[in-house]
């Protein structure tokens, strides 16, 4: 499964790519918010899991959240933000800005992880689930076509 | 100041992993305090708050809980428009850079010997 970092702190880069390097995972890192914007919209197959810091210069975590929901492929991406504030209301308008979780910095390894483990298995499902309806789709027309073909009277 | 403990679950375990974000931090760290006081120098105050925040999070993940506090409270400062002691917290971020530098240096070569 594709993932892509995007932080500005190369320390952080660096943990946050040994942590997520294992079997079938394949990491993206990225400098900043731009960058993560410019790689996301010249990908073929936008990767499924973005961890984004919050706290970047340029587009920040946020604002590349928002732009993320309002992109038709892009927006059933799993977002963790990366954040080193953790009042209440920032986290509010973290999930408002569309994330689906957040970590907090200095991030645990294995709760990261953990995190991107459900995130993984929520991709996952929805993959399951769009197959099926593309299934099921399939096999309505195709029961249409055969009463469309049925000799009629 | 180095809460060893932390730094090494944070590598699970990882020597080389280790010794390179502590190669990172220590090229890190002088440089953003360097930043800090031209932004301070230039009255650039959003940059000089983006160095202390990448200060704050470069020493949180080494675990150098003293240039945490001092980049935090500095950060935290910035935030509510109060610079008049960036000086001095730059002065005492130079010399605890100074004081872990020999700490995270001796870890690398433990983990090499």
């Amino acid at each position: 499964m594709k993932i892509l970092i995007a932080d500005d702190d190369p320390i952080t880069r660096r943990l946050l790519e040994s942590s997520l390097a294992q079997p079938g995972h394949e990491i993206i890192t990225t400098h900043d918010g731009q960058q993560a914007w410019e790689t996301l919209q010249r990908m073929g197959e936008p990767p499924p899991l973005l961890v984004l810091d919050w706290l970047m210069p340029g587009i920040d975590g946020l604002e590349l959240c928002r732009r993320v929901r309002k992109t038709p492929e892009l927006q059933l991406a799993y977002v963790i933000l990366l954040t080193s504030r953790s009042h209440r209301e920032d986290i509010v308008e973290g999930l408002e800005a569309g994330a689906d979780d957040y970590v907090t910095k200095p991030f645990n390894p294995n709760e990261l992880r953990a995190r991107i483990s459900v995130g993984s298995r929520m991709m996952k499902l929805q993959r399951t689930l769009a197959d099926r309806v593309k299934e099921l789709e399939g096999a309505l027309q195709r029961v249409s076509q055969l009463q469309g073909a049925r000799p009629t009277g | 100041m180095l809460d060893r403990d932390a730094l090494w679950y944070r590598v699970g375990g990882d020597g080389a992993l280790l010794a390179d974000i502590i190669d990172l931090f220590l090229e890190e760290a002088p440089r953003l305090v360097a930043e800090l006081r031209l932004a301070l120098a230039q009255d650039d105050k959003p940059r000089a708050l983006r160095c202390a925040h990448r200060l704050r999070g470069a020493s949180g993940d080494l675990s150098a809980l003293r240039v945490t506090a001092l980049a935090a409270q500095l950060e935290s400062l910035g935030r509510q428009g109060t610079w008049e002691q960036a000086d001095a917290f730059c002065q005492a971020l130079d010399t605890e850079i100074a004081r872990i530098q020999p700490v995270l240096g001796a870890l690398v070569r433990k983990k090499a010997a």
